[in-house]
């Protein structure tokens, strides 16, 4: 199984999954357009500088399959989704608006997590917030992972989905 | 028909509010609680009367499990209403632990208006 899903296959199989929990949300609680753009497959200590982004959303999975989601964008973008979400107008990420950000990410991360049963019983950490730039992300160096990059009306934000391949 | 929603998040109390409203039941008012220990004290208030809990599980304070609980072992006037857990939480030993305490349904994030008709239909006049 491990093998399995450190093969490209399987990560071209996650990154579709994960353009279906995207879409379900966006479609769902947003009423927004969003399009797919490129996966990227990459060991996590591969250099690869992603473009930038200000906050991020995490939510870790453990269980069936021990790893989790980033959802990571711009902050006027965060700012504009959890507006979409909650129906309310932000002009700053503390409080609810970054409530709202992160219930967003729970939400594709528990779609994720719905897809994804065949590898057992997965359970979720509550979201975690991250906001700023200057620093850098590390995961233990048998982790796995992928990034799916997506396109919105509003600008372009990132999915990342890392576990553990063995 | 009065909806008590449990849930730590103040825009999750709002989505699904607004999930409730789009699946077209009819709701003459919606009561909020930010935990499973603030639940209770909205149904145990004057003005707790509900038909309808809907409660996320990993809340602080009173989880929904707890919570769930002490409904069940509360009051007459309280531990016969319908209780559907919204939450990411789907994994059948979850599901299984959330039925045992007294769960009438699951609602899974994310949910979408047709999935609370099909769940709640039952409960809702």
């Amino acid at each position: 199984m491990k093998e399995e899903m450190a093969s490209l296959t399987m990560k071209k199989e996650f990154a579709s999954l994960i353009k279906e929990a995207v879409h379900d949300v966006f479609l769902t609680f947003l009423d927004t357009e969003v399009i797919p753009g490129p996966m990227i497959a990459k060991k996590e200590d591969d250099t690869y500088r992603p473009p930038e982004t200000e906050v991020t959303v995490i939510i870790n999975f453990s269980g069936g399959i021990n790893g989790g989601v980033h959802l990571a964008s711009p902050l006027h973008l965060s700012l504009k989704l959890a507006s979409l979400f909650s129906g309310e107008e932000y002009d700053t990420l503390l409080g609810e608006a970054g409530d709202g950000f992160g219930e967003l990410g729970n939400m594709i991360a528990g779609g994720l997590q719905t897809r994804l049963e065949r590898f057992g019983e997965i359970n979720l950490t509550p979201p975690t917030i991250i906001s700023g730039t200057d620093y850098h992300m590390q995961y233990k160096t048998n982790f796995d992972s992928i990034k799916q990059y997506f396109k919105c009306p509003e600008g372009p934000f990132y999915i990342e989905f890392f576990f553990w391949a063995g | 028909m009065r909806v008590l929603i449990v849930d730590d998040s103040s825009v999750m109390r709002k989505i699904v509010a607004r999930g409730l409203r789009q699946a077209d039941f009819q709701i003459d008012e919606i009561l909020e609680a930010g935990n499973g220990q603030e639940g209770l004290d909205v149904l145990n208030g004057p003005n707790g009367k509900v038909d309808l809990i809907l409660s996320d599980w990993n809340m602080p304070i009173m989880d929904g499990l707890t919570f769930i609980k002490n409904v069940r072992g509360g009051s007459p006037d309280i531990n016969k209403i319908p209780i559907a857990m919204v939450t990411t939480e789907g994994g059948e030993s979850k599901v299984e632990a959330a039925d045992a305490a007294g769960a009438n349904g699951h609602i899974k994030k994310p949910f979408t208006p047709d999935m609370l008709k099909e769940v709640l239909g039952k409960f809702m006049k």
